[in-house]
């Protein structure tokens, strides 16, 4: 047998052989990796020097106060021919924001309505609900866009014939019809009455929750209070002279006037993606109510909870805690995806400034790199928030 | 406590009680009946309320799209003039050639069908139970069965590497299949056939240099028979429909496995500058909607590369999905690494395995099989997102199907089609969904 | 073990505890429960043992509406449990339960599950509702937890918090399925020592368990079920060591054969 000491010499030695190696290895590795990449990238960026050259095209960003010079179909805020591109780049985002914000509240909504039928005890219901999921999910997206938008939204009657809700809804082919407000003046009293109202409520749930925790009942008169607080504001507005007016719109010629509009492809684009999306935050609903323990359940029917109770107290927070990961990276999905609104003509981001600007400037780069930061900033905001929500409830969890 | 013994003869010998069979109205077909749809008044109405609305809602659809429907029709106004509410599938049966292969000469198809029939060929083995060289054949696929098909579906001038290794890929096709009939037959593979008449000469390694022998002298073999055959150019461009959305997609996830794999194992790395390269890739593409990188591509791409090359726009398109996919397979394969638990690593490392042995031989094939649903799951998506180059111009399944409406034949016609090719992607997307979900099963009754 | 001079006078005229007849439930067809019939008087402890299958879980939570059962009368302190909302109410009031998996709420800390019951239920002020759960946890001996989470505590104390939460109902009887068979063995101890001083203070408990130690120190009766129904039933000494049926015999020597 070899000596231990011996032994322990060799391997002392062998040890740091390695520890040296490695990291030396290490080192080796970054140092090529780099080089490589640097190399490729000084290719890439000497090409793209000659090609911009000889398209007299210099790399820079002050096109953005250039004017811009055409039209847009739809636009939130205001935008004419003559603002600047930086304008347009506004107008673009904005869009986009309205239509992921509208599609975002609805198919959340809808989702968690088709998650809890999926759970229906009806055999019946569970199915449509199933097979609702199961074919909006296979059709592409782009797919259901444009046949929303060809098939049905364009296909609706004219403005003559337009179909109305209560005469201040209108919908056509042109797009949806509906009553817009206007706030005169006077309606600042109606804000300044706001204030102390909502504080007022505010300390009245903070007192009901007090109280209630000293003698385990509700305060009397919460929801006397609660109402003479609502009535105070309202008479407040109509004593200044009901500052409030709806234009409502009306048929003037061919064409509706006034009042709020949003173009047949956002009615378009906004049906479809909300019932795509609905689909799979109802599968995300689902899968969070089924994961929770039907031990859970029992033990809080076995305390004595009734059904309403057992819902709101122990289900409600546990299956919330299951869905909104998931449910926020769906939420940050439906941003990118209000880009595919472009091949229906919305005039949002991908569609003024990738599409139009880009084509009218030939600023592939400076562009792309516009674009494409304004939808890394959304996604890292978001992911940002869903880290901090996730630290808290790792810390709960042990 | 020894009163037992004497006492086991007192026991008496216990009968247990029959069991009696339940009353029928609570259960079998009409108990679930009961409690699944008549349960109950306020269940009973609701399972009525929802049939009557599905009623409503399916008649007009089934009357317009079966009843009425208009198979055989010249143009549209035949179409209309046999039955105008019905559904004109004329235009979609006539345009059925378009629609799956794109403007390929329809004397020439023949070449795609092939083409694609070999990549079925090849991946028909990996389901087989008893194919033991399962990521052999997977790994050599990815290599030769591109070069294969794109030479099948160019045709025209190759080099004379591309029609050898061609032939390699059909050779080593050839000899998958001799090796898996002979595997079921009961005897050895092919190379272990003619091992022992190698064996004298080479000794241990007879194995591996006989199959190199037996590949060589097919390829050989191959090339001379086929050399006289000519296949006529069909450029990119007229390539189209469901045969170019299989090209990208397939390309794509085949590609996005390695490339996820670098990047999820760079990421993992304790080497600063890989490890933010990695995670600086995977964020940004991951943050960014898929028609951006498809313009930026079609629009950036020319500029960074010399004006002599000309890449055409499908190659633009492919290296864009490529690189787009790879970073979401990164997270995948990240998924499944964390479901390999240390005492992996540390088993490893006590025998001495270094890092590229134990990711390459214990680690990734053990993720791998946990990452298989997940990565067919990818795959639908894709296949769902090629519709997205419609956008750009190139001649996928959709934008064939929306030229339908501009033909002069069929002008205006628009929901025909569209409903066609949902019908067409539902049945795949559908199917592949069932597919990988029983795969999962299977796989996880194997744990 | 109890004697007769250890067990409380209370030998009272009222209702029964748990009055069971005729007791029958189907699984489709398959006949899980046949016609169990018994009754357990206030402040009795009974002991439920047998195989793995034999409906032993399946019977007490039919007692406290946790299954249905398609055949049979089950009464609590003479009350019948027949329509829904008021059967709901007598369970609440008179029946507590432990779980084998113990079933705390995740999302709430060990004196936020004690305290929720009483609050949201019994309409307690907090401050009371506190001052109670806490009592009680330190009854159980786990009061310093008491602003941990379920997650951060060990198998044998989560058992004690949800024997703390159940008591902070009130309730005079306890059902129990299997409490210690989810425990590491150095944990049993712990919670079996609860056990025994809640049977010692005069609780009525239907116990299943494997632990034949808890039922020779505090059970009044042990029952043995095998396949659905009610094999013996006696005193844990006519039942344990004189078991009457070979089902019986074979079952115990398997168990005390385990315990070594």
């Amino acid at each position: 047998m070899v000596a231990p000491q011996n032994e322990l010499n060799a391997s002392t030695r062998k040890l740091k052989n390695l520890i040296y190696d490695s990291s030396v290895r290490s080192w080796f590795i970054q140092i090529f990796v780099v080089l490589f990449t640097a190399g490729i990238a000084y290719y890439l960026f000497s090409n793209i020097a000659t090609n911009l050259r000889q398209m007299e095209l210099p790399f820079g960003f002050s096109f953005i106060g250039s004017t811009a010079g055409f039209d847009v179909s739809w636009s939130l805020i205001p935008y004419d021919p003559s603002m600047s591109y930086g304008r347009v780049y506004l107008v673009g985002i904005v869009n986009t924001l309205v239509l992921s914000v509208l599609i975002i509240i609805f198919s959340t909504l809808l989702g968690i309505v088709v998650g809890v039928l999926r759970l229906s005890k009806n055999g019946m219901v569970a199915q449509v609900a199933r097979w609702y999921v199961e074919v909006f999910r296979n059709i592409p997206l782009l797919v259901q866009i444009v046949f929303w938008f060809i098939v049905v939204f364009s296909n609706l009657p004219g403005p003559r014939q337009s179909y109305a809700l209560l005469d201040l809804f209108f919908l056509n082919n042109r797009g949806f019809y509906f009553p817009f407000p206007t706030f005169q003046p006077e309606f600042i009293w109606t804000v300044i009455a706001a204030i102390p109202a909502i504080l007022s409520i505010f300390l009245l749930q903070r007192s009901s929750n007090a109280y209630r925790k000293k003698t385990g009942k509700r305060v009397p008169y919460y929801h006397a209070l609660l109402a003479i607080i609502v009535i105070m504001v309202m008479g407040v507005f109509i004593v200044s002279g009901s500052p409030l007016s709806w234009i409502i719109p009306t048929l003037q010629g061919f064409n509706y006037k006034d009042g709020g509009f949003v173009p047949t492809a956002l009615v378009a684009a906004f049906t479809a993606m909300t019932i795509y999306r609905s689909a799979s935050i109802g599968e995300t609903v689902r899968a969070g109510i089924q994961a929770i323990d039907r031990g859970q359940l029992e033990a809080a029917t076995a305390i004595g909870f009734p059904p309403l109770k057992t819902l709101r107290l122990i289900i409600i927070p546990q299956a919330a805690r299951a869905i909104l990961p998931p449910l926020i990276n769906l939420w940050l999905t439906i941003v990118k995806e209000s880009s595919l609104a472009v091949a229906i003509g919305f005039p949002e981001l991908v569609s003024v400034f990738m599409q139009t600007s880009l084509n009218q400037t030939g600023r592939a780069i400076e562009i792309v790199i516009m674009v494409m930061g304004f939808y890394m900033c959304a996604s890292l905001t978001i992911s940002f928030f869903l880290n901090q929500y996730n630290k808290r409830i790792q810390m709960q969890e042990g | 406590m020894d009163n037992r013994a004497a006492q086991n003869t007192e026991l008496g010998k216990f009968i247990p009680r029959p069991s009696r069979p339940p009353v029928v109205t609570s259960q079998g077909l009409v108990g679930w009946l009961r409690k699944s749809f008549f349960n109950g008044f306020l269940n009973t109405m609701l399972t009525v309320t929802v049939f009557t609305l599905l009623y409503l809602l399916i008649r007009p659809f089934i009357d317009w799209a079966l009843v009425n429907a208009v198979w055989s029709a010249s143009d549209r106004r035949q179409c209309l003039a046999i039955n105008s509410d019905g559904a004109c599938w004329a235009a979609v049966i006539h345009w059925f050639n378009n629609l799956i292969y794109g403007r390929y000469p329809n004397e020439l198809q023949w070449r795609v069908n092939l083409g694609l029939s070999f990549g079925l060929l090849w991946i028909l083995p990996l389901n087989l139970k008893k194919v033991t060289s399962k990521l052999q054949i997977g790994a050599t696929g990815v290599i030769l069965y591109p070069i294969l098909a794109s030479y099948i579906f160019l045709g025209g001038e190759r080099s004379n590497i591309h029609y050898l290794l061609a032939c390699t890929g059909l050779a080593y096709l050839l000899i998958v299949y001799i090796d898996t009939l002979l595997l079921y037959l009961g005897s050895k593979k092919s190379s272990q056939v003619i091992e022992p008449l190698l064996e004298p000469f080479l000794g241990k390694k007879a194995d591996q240099v006989g199959f190199f022998l037996l590949l060589g002298g097919l390829v050989v073999l191959i090339a001379i028979v086929l050399q006289g055959l000519e296949l006529e150019h069909v450029p990119t461009g007229s390539w189209g429909g469901l045969f170019i959305t299989l090209i990208i997609s397939g390309f794509s996830i085949v590609m996005a496995l390695p490339i996820g794999i670098f990047l999820a194992l760079g990421r993992r790395s304790t080497m600063p500058v890989l490890k933010w390269f990695s995670i600086a890739t995977i964020e940004l593409v991951r943050s960014v909607p898929m028609i951006t990188v498809l313009f930026m591509s079609v629009t950036m791409m020319p500029l960074f590369f010399p004006n002599t090359m000309d890449l055409n726009k499908l190659a633009q398109v492919i290296i864009a999905v490529c690189i787009f996919s790879g970073a979401y397979m990164a997270e995948t394969v990240r998924g499944g690494l964390q479901t390999i638990s240390r005492g992996q690593f540390d088993a490893a490392k006590s025998i001495g395995l270094g890092y590229w042995h134990t990711m390459f031989l214990i680690i990734l094939p053990q993720a791998l099989r946990t990452m298989i649903p997940n990565i067919v799951t990818s795959f639908i998506s894709l296949f769902k997102d090629t519709t997205l180059v419609s956008i750009i111009g190139l001649f996928d399944i959709m934008l064939m199907a929306r030229n339908i409406s501009i033909d002069k034949k069929w002008f205006g016609l628009h929901s025909e089609p569209l409903v066609a090719i949902s019908f067409l992607f539902f049945i795949f997307c559908y199917g592949m969904s069932q597919y990988s979900q029983n795969l999962e099963k299977k796989l996880n009754k194997n744990r | 073990m109890m004697t007769d001079m250890d067990k409380p006078e209370n030998k009272s005229t009222q209702s029964p505890a748990i009055e069971v007849t005729g007791l029958n439930k189907w699984f489709d067809d398959f006949h899980v429960l046949k016609d169990i019939s018994i009754t357990v008087e206030e402040k009795e402890i009974i002991v439920i043992c047998g195989p793995s299958g034999s409906g032993k879980s399946t019977f007490i939570r039919c007692i406290n509406h946790l299954e249905k059962y398609q055949e049979g009368k089950i009464s609590i302190f003479g009350q019948s449990l027949e329509n829904g909302k008021s059967a709901a109410n007598i369970i609440r009031n008179n029946v507590g339960m432990l779980f084998q998996n113990f079933n705390l709420f995740p999302h709430l800390n060990i004196l936020k599950n004690c305290t929720l019951g009483p609050i949201w239920l019994r309409n307690m002020p907090e401050l009371e509702a506190v001052d109670q759960s806490m009592a009680l946890l330190e009854k159980v001996g786990i009061a310093h937890l008491a602003d941990k989470f379920p997650g951060q505590i060990s198998g044998g104390q989560q058992q004690r918090v949800a024997i703390a939460r159940s008591l902070a109902m009130n309730p005079k009887i306890m059902l129990l399925d299997e409490p210690t068979s989810a425990l590491d063995p150095e944990m049993i101890m712990e919670v079996m020592e609860v056990m025994i001083d809640l049977a010692k203070s005069g609780m009525t408990m239907m116990c299943v368990t494997h632990e034949m130690q808890f039922a020779q120190e505090v059970a009044d009766r042990v029952i043995f079920m095998s396949e659905g129904e009610i094999v013996e039933m006696g005193s844990p000494d006519q039942v344990l060591k004189n078991p009457k049926w070979d089902r019986t015999s074979q079952f115990l020597e398997h168990i005390l054969s385990h315990k070594t």
